[in-house]
């Protein structure tokens, strides 16, 4: 008998997720069976299954290594702002254009 | 027919009370009308974005700069791929879509018919332009058609490095010399006006039938006020001057106020002949599509390809 590999989403807008397998005869077996083993307690409001044997696997993890340094693609790659805005008022300043306009309290929403 | 129309109370009722609504759903044609010609509109613009700052990859003043810009441009055309296969759900081929846009047929976004003539635009997109992006994305995130607001998720992740690379390049323009910072002061001299057109006119919520249809969550005014709120102090610390001499933020009301932007000259770029940025952007995408379109036969699988004797 074929199994199927049964992916949920608890809320609506939640991504699907892989939350387990189920041995069924057909997929509308299965979409019948997997209420019944992953969803008899509220586990979600929406569910799918794909035949395992359809499901292909990432089988050489070595794949998602990188072997240059492209830390422009992640946050850490990014430092130093506080520093980099500090020198950027004390340009202005030595430059005679600091704008100290009028502005919202830090936190302030502003209305509209 | 009493039947849909009935069906469509019940589907307008399930949107104002902040459902959802997916691919498989039913939903009244105005709906999916309106969501296509929308999520086309944004992927469209995800492509005609990428071209102006495709421009200065060759030209970038360091190899570090050459690398995150040419990770932003690739980014931008991935969501460009991201959001077609989204419009596609509503009916519109892939394929159609880009042809469309190549031709000059398809919409998209006010701020992408403009040329670049400096580094000191690449700052201006990749912070202001891009900040203006990230604030209409973000409101996005809550759209009722599930499968746009799931790709929301992950151009909103993705929009957040772009940020950090472009207040980088703002930055680092600003605190430098004279010429680079006046540089940046030209470039944002220019970008002010196209970023104010780009949330569209002052449209009430009970006037927009993007927010009628739960497309849009919040009104145009409602962005534009976001991105001057955040945006605007930051120009400033850097010591930027904001070129509308009337824009203040009134304490007691806590709006800003600002000089009404010219709503013809929007009309006219988006509606009118194409400008010569956009015509020479659009030339070269029709040249490339006809070049490459024995690779894109290839990859697709669409026919074989002739293979010499």
């Amino acid at each position: 008998m074929p199994t199927f590999e049964v992916f949920g989403r608890r809320k609506a807008d939640d991504p699907l997720e892989h939350v387990g397998a189920v041995h069924a005869a057909d997929p509308q077996t299965a979409l019948l069976l997997v209420r019944e083993t992953h969803f008899r307690h509220n586990e979600g409001v929406d569910y799918a299954v794909v035949p395992s044997d359809q499901l292909f696997r990432l089988d050489d993890p070595s794949l998602l290594e990188r072997r240059i340094d492209m830390d422009y693609r992640l946050q850490a790659g990014y430092s130093g702002f506080r520093e980099k805005r500090q020198a950027a008022r004390e340009a202005a300043d030595e430059r005679g254009r600091a704008y100290l306009r009028e502005r919202p309290a830090p936190g302030r929403k502003v209305e509209s | 027919m009493a039947d849909s129309d009935q069906r469509t109370e019940e589907f307008l009722a399930h949107i104002h009370a902040g459902g959802k609504v997916e691919a498989t759903s039913w939903f009244p044609d105005t709906y999916r009308q309106l969501n296509l010609k929308f999520i086309e509109m944004h992927a469209n613009s995800e492509v005609m974005g990428a071209l102006p700052e495709r421009e200065w990859i060759a030209r970038a003043p360091t190899l570090r700069r050459k690398r995150s810009l040419a990770a932003k441009v690739q980014d931008e055309v991935g969501h460009a791929h991201l959001i077609y296969r989204v419009a596609e759900t509503l009916g519109k081929p892939r394929q159609q879509m880009y042809d469309d846009l190549i031709a000059g047929r398809g919409k998209f976004h006010n701020v992408f018919h403009y040329p670049t003539h400096s580094w000191g635009d690449v700052a201006c997109i990749g912070f202001l332009v891009d900040g203006a992006a990230i604030v209409t994305q973000r409101a996005l995130l809550d759209t009722s058609y599930l499968p746009y607001a799931r790709v929301m998720r992950r151009v909103v992740a993705e929009e957040s490095l772009h940020y950090r690379h472009g207040e980088d390049i703002m930055l680092a323009l600003a605190s430098g010399t004279d010429a680079q910072f006046e540089m940046l002061q030209e470039a944002v001299n220019r970008w002010w006006e196209p970023i104010m057109h780009f949330f569209g006119t002052d449209v009430a919520a009970e006037d927009d039938p993007m927010i009628h249809w739960g497309v849009k969550r919040r009104t145009n005014e409602q962005s534009r006020q976001e991105w001057i709120n955040t945006y605007v102090p930051k120009m400033w610390d850097m010591g930027i001057e904001t070129p509308d001499p009337a824009l203040r933020y009134d304490q007691a009301g806590g709006v800003w106020h600002y000089t009404e932007p010219d709503w013809d000259r929007l009309k006219q770029i988006v509606k009118g002949e194409p400008t010569e940025a956009t015509a020479t952007r659009l030339y070269w995408r029709q040249a490339l599509a006809r070049d490459h379109e024995w690779v894109r036969q290839i990859v697709t699988g669409d026919a074989a390809p002739a293979v010499a004797a």
